[in-house]
């Protein structure tokens, strides 16, 4: 039997706290369904006043307009009160869809999440 | 030597991961590398998700996808809810800021990068949706 195997893996996301800096570390697909939970995750953080956030994508190999539409909300959500989303670690075909869109205008992207951090003001 | 599949499902985009697998073995099975699968799988991802959203408000509906390959893969992408053709949609501003673009509206712009050709048309009732990658 041909056993090929599959690389659409579901999402994970790992939060911690650095300096006092939420990290949402995400590995995995960021496609429509998977979204939904980094989208609670980030809303769950700027509800409780955390207008400061970094997003590692490290373990981020896909993402489709659905995980970029809800990066920008919460950027939209946070920058009005001088906070940030900061994203850290784009694997090549991520940082393509990012540079195609335009996104990579819109948000600040570093090569690791200890450089993301740093720049937090 | 060419081969054709098809898959259906419901048009929900709870149903995503199911179609990015349909492509995932197809493509692989067919020699397509890596990134070749991903493009495809983001531009029906885009595809499948507009139906998802659009195509059936207040019922449910389906999508009928209908694979062929060989020098190159066509993916004909159906569903029988609202006509609409995707392809006429203005390409989102990409220099915009922030607080300027709108949320969404980026869907068709990566179905266009990402795919070699993409043609629609309103046949027989139903929305059919084409998209062409060729092989490297």
């Amino acid at each position: 039997m041909k056993i090929i195997q599959l690389r659409c893996e579901t999402m994970e996301i790992n939060q911690t706290v650095i300096n006092n800096i939420p990290i949402i570390a995400v590995s995995g697909r960021i496609d429509a369904t998977t979204s939904k939970d980094l989208e609670t995750a980030l809303n769950d953080l700027i509800d409780q006043n955390n207008n400061k956030i970094v997003v590692d994508l490290a373990g981020v190999e896909y993402i489709s307009s659905v995980g970029l539409r809800v990066m920008l909300a919460a950027l939209k959500k946070v920058r009005p009160r001088q906070g940030d989303v900061k994203l850290a670690s784009l694997q090549p075909f991520v940082r393509e869809v990012f540079e195609i869109t335009g996104f990579t205008k819109l948000f600040s992207i570093y090569p690791n999440q200890g450089e993301a951090i740093s720049k937090m003001a | 030597m060419e081969e054709d599949r098809e898959i259906t499902v419901v048009a929900k985009t709870e149903e995503i991961p199911t179609i990015s697998e349909f492509i995932e073995e197809l493509m692989r099975t067919s020699g397509f590398d890596t990134k070749e699968i991903m493009e495809v799988q983001l531009a029906a991802e885009e595809a499948c998700t507009n139906i998802a959203l659009y195509a059936y408000p207040g019922r449910v509906g389906n999508i009928h996808i209908k694979a062929k390959v060989g020098d190159g893969l066509q993916l004909n992408i159906e569903d029988d809810g609202t006509p609409f053709d995707p392809t006429k949609r203005d390409l989102p501003p990409t220099d915009a800021d922030a607080e300027e673009r709108p949320i969404g509206g980026l869907g068709i712009y990566l179905i266009k990068t990402y795919v070699d050709d993409v043609s629609y048309e309103f046949k027989e009732g139903k929305n059919v949706l084409r998209l062409v990658k060729n092989r490297a």
